[in-house]
């Protein structure tokens, strides 16, 4: 019998900020455990949210073998290694001075508006040990600044938001800047003459979600993804390259190994090439289904079996840069819009501005953003910036020319 | 540890050593799932798992603590009655209304114990089989959950409030695909009661034959045009556009909100209520105490289209003058309660669906929504909807997004069918700040909206 054993732990001081003041303080100690046992083609899972003995879950995990649950694949064989992309600790009193005082400056600067929101610490550590060698340990640490705000005439909950996840001390001068920037053109509402200038995305959920979705292996396998009949054809434009990056120490990004313990040995996995569709995504499961290789990219909760996902997927920078492009319409927040299957989208901006020689001119308000997948990463691609939204940050911008129309 | 031995550690507890107001909540939760992925079983599991959170009221400043277990609370909440005191801030007198009380609510305890695993496992199997015979069904994910909590909370004012809940859910999802032509689509049923979930053979196969017609479906005409939402379209909309204004968190402190959600002003068509009530048994949003150990308030949000209530916590019913409506939720014992709603759903009104229908000329049916959020414009994302011409459901279409102005749409509400529908699930939830997901129902009738506009 193969056996498993993976616990998660969680120390995090949270601030929470509402109506502009520092409302609560919040200490979270949290540890998810599960033991997964596989027996003659059959897997038993126990797991647990609460302070639990491993002789406890072990044996509730053999006592479900009972359930007869079939099992594909075999555990991943390993050795013992460490990944610690740790950032520098601040501790709870440093938190709270460093969101008092930002607080300070943003009402400071921003009269007009109300912030609301929190900032985090947070301390990860994951723990994945297997009976055949695999003993893995990944530590992890993040600072969050995640301020929403509203003007103080607007009917709304809230306007929109500003956040940004650090490593080591937050540059305060540099948020609060680009933050405040944001601000003024928010408060310059102006009308959107020119309708055909190029759209800028910054950490847009919807559209990668489309790529996390339709790369999944066993969608492809089972000729039910958008990229079924497109694998191995260029279909994007030959700026356009996709990558899934699981370990990047430089930007802490940190998962080495996929939800079944399986490291893979490249920690960069192109998925598109100059346009070209490469590969699906495979977990181990689905690898010894389709005969595939597996690609170290699925996320398994703690008391759940794994699923196919990307780890971070990354858009190769394309040279493009910021000043190229004279005049754009810059989105910070779609929402509400979706895919279709065949690749069409229409998203509704939530939050833009009109970027114009190096800086925000204003906001623009009521546009819907149409295209379909195929062109915005085909011909209408534009491209991944050089600029990023913070220094050091690993998430870049990307332009893409969108049909806008105007009115919702 | 059963629910007495936890009764006992919670009046065993000194919740009076130093803080200006101290609670704990503590929370049992037993949870069962299976999963079938693609007709192979992937996952069966039961898990119970029990927490704690802590929070402790000083100078105008709240500390919080969570813990998986609750060996030591008397430890946890002195440590942080003795963090809370460092901070100097200004007191307020937010707790002087709360009176001592005990409530207790156990619908539950004999319910989950004579099913077993194999049983529905059984039962799960058998739904997901009904999508091998359909031949363009090319991805399966077939689930059973079940939850069942036990709620205990005690506070320094001597309120000691306990209750259970219970869901068991099934969901079928399935993917159909046709060439280049591919649509998702689920069937699920929810109830408190396992019973409820036999015999469901007919209504997947339905699900399933309706799912596959639009695969085929063609785009529609953008535009602006009438629509008739089904409940569960209309309760997401109640939700999203309309009731998380009325969580009254964002309202504190915010002068113009208040102006602008001044209650006594018309905010809608005369035949709009929107209601939020916590004590419905049976529903996903069950919450007869909220983790305040408030007991659950009807509160109509709109009334005859005019603005009458809001949803509150105890600080913001203090802020804002008002009564508790018992709406502090968390989504569990690792966070704090905010102001959440619970169940959440349009009144019905006197017309049938059928009358509804026949009043549109040229518009859509939405059927069924893959997501909706809500700032000053909402949007909602259709799944399933269908044209309507000359007052008949005529053929599926498939539409990305309806958009509207939040006021504008609720005053160009013009019928309400005469039934009410509320969709609760286990799966998914609502989200607010960090805590996702909360357990919520919503729902409605059949709501005919004038305008939308569509895309």
């Amino acid at each position: 019998m193969d056996k498993e054993y993976f616990k998660s732990k969680i120390d995090a001081a949270n601030i929470s900020i509402a109506n502009s003041e520092i409302e609560s303080v919040r200490n979270k100690k949290r540890e998810r455990s599960s033991v997964r046992v596989f027996d003659r083609g059959y897997i038993g899972i126990s797991a647990s949210m609460s302070s639990s003995k491993t002789e406890v879950l072990e044996k509730k995990a053999v006592e479900s073998l009972s359930l007869r649950v079939p099992v594909q694949f075999s555990l991943p064989a390993g050795t013992k290694r460490t990944w610690d992309v740790s950032g520098g600790v601040i501790s709870e009193e440093t938190l709270l001075r460093v969101t008092d005082e930002m607080l300070a400056s943003l009402k400071k600067s921003n009269p007009d508006f109300i912030f609301s929101g929190n900032t985090e610490f947070s301390k990860a550590e994951e723990h994945l040990e297997n009976s055949l060698g695999a003993d893995y340990t990944v530590r992890s640490s993040y600072i969050l600044l995640q301020i929403m705000f509203k003007h103080k005439n607007s009917a709304s909950i809230m306007d929109g938001g500003f956040a940004n996840v650090y490593y080591d001390y937050p540059d305060m001068d540099e948020f609060i800047s680009k933050f405040s920037q944001h601000l003024d053109a928010f408060n310059n509402v102006i009308p959107l003459e020119d309708d055909s200038i190029p759209v800028i995305f910054w950490q847009d959920p919807t559209i990668m979600s489309f790529f996390a979705r339709h790369l999944n292996g066993e969608l492809i396998e089972l000729k039910s993804s958008y990229f079924s009949s497109k694998m191995n054809t260029k279909f994007f434009s030959d700026k356009f390259s996709l990558y899934d990056i699981n370990y990047d120490p430089e930007h802490h990004i940190a998962n080495p190994f996929d939800g079944d313990g399986y490291a893979r040995e490249k920690h960069i996995l192109p998925l598109i090439e100059d346009g070209k569709i490469l590969t699906g995504m495979y977990d181990l499961r689905r690898a010894s289904i389709y005969k595939r290789l597996p690609t170290g990219t699925s996320t398994r909760p703690y008391n759940k079996s794994s699923e196919i996902y990307p780890n971070y997927l990354y858009a190769k920078e394309t040279g493009v840069s910021l000043n190229d492009l004279k005049r754009a319409l810059f989105v910070l927040i779609t929402s509400g819009g979706d895919f279709q299957d065949d690749g069409s989208i229409s998203l509704p901006v939530q939050l833009g501005y009109l970027y114009e020689d190096g800086e925000m001119k204003g906001r623009v308000q009521e546009l819907m953003l149409n295209n379909t997948i195929e062109k915005m990463f085909g011909i209408d691609y534009i491209g991944s910036l050089k600029e990023t939204m913070f220094k050091g940050d690993f998430e870049k911008f990307f332009a893409v020319n969108m049909n806008i129309q105007k009115g919702l | 540890m059963d629910k007495n031995e936890i009764i006992k550690t919670l009046r065993e507890l000194d919740l009076n050593r130093g803080a200006q107001y101290a609670d704990v909540r503590i929370e049992k939760t037993s949870y069962a799932s299976i999963g079938i992925s693609n007709h192979e079983t992937t996952n069966a599991i039961e898990e119970v798992n029990v927490g704690a959170f802590i929070r402790v009221y000083n100078n105008g400043r709240w500390f919080y603590k969570s813990v998986s277990s609750i060996e030591n609370l008397q430890r946890e909440l002195d440590s942080l009655c003795s963090i809370s005191k460092t901070h100097k801030g200004i007191s307020l007198p937010i707790f002087d209304s709360i009176s001592p009380s005990v409530s207790e609510r156990f619908l539950y305890e004999s319910k989950t114990k004579a099913i077993s695993m194999a049983e529905k496992y059984s039962l799960l199997s058998s739904y997901d089989s009904l999508t091998k015979a359909n031949q363009k069904i090319k991805v399966t994910q077939s689930n059973y959950i079940e939850k069942k909590s036990e709620m205990f909370f005690a506070n320094s004012k001597n309120v000691l409030t306990n209750y259970d809940y219970l869901g068991y859910e099934i969901r079928i999802s399935y993917r159909f695909s046709d060439n280049d032509k591919n649509f998702n689509d689920m069937y699920s049923v929810y109830s408190d009661d396992f019973s409820k979930l036999l015999s469901k053979e007919k209504d997947i196969s339905d699900a399933l034959f309706e799912s596959e017609t639009f695969l085929y479906a063609n785009s529609c005409a953008p535009g602006v045009f009438p629509l008739i939402l089904s409940p569960s379209t209309a309760g997401v909309f109640a939700h999203e556009s309309f009731g998380h204004k009325s969580e009254s968190d964002f309202m504190i402190g915010d002068e113009n909100m208040k102006k602008e959600w001044a209650l006594g002003k018309r905010v809608g068509s005369e035949k709009l209520s929107i209601i939020d009530y916590g004590d419905i048994p049976g529903n996903s949003g069950y919450t007869p105490f909220d983790d305040e150990g408030t007991k659950s308030q009807k509160t109509y949000l709109i009334k005859d289209g005019i603005l009458t209530g809001r949803l509150h916590s105890l600080s913001t019913a203090f802020d804002l003058n008002e009564m508790p409506t018992g709406n502090g939720r968390a989504i569990n014992f690792e966070f704090q309660p905010i102001v959440r709603m619970t169940n959440t759903y349009i009144e019905k009104g006197t017309s049938t669906f059928n009358s509804l229908v026949s009043s549109i000329d040229n518009g859509y049916f939405i059927k069924s929504i893959k997501h909706g959020s809500g700032l000053s414009t909402f949007t909602i994302a259709p799944l399933k909807a269908y044209k309507i011409k000359s007052g008949k459901i005529t053929e599926p279409v498939k539409i990305n997004v309806i958009t509207g102005t939040i006021f504008e749409t609720l005053n160009d509400i013009e019928g309400l069918s005469d039934e009410l529908v509320l969709k609760s699930s286990l799966t998914g939830g609502c989200g607010k700040n960090e805590q996702y997901p909360l357990r919520v129902s919503f729902g409605g009738p059949f709501v005919f909206v004038k305008k939308m506009n569509v895309s």
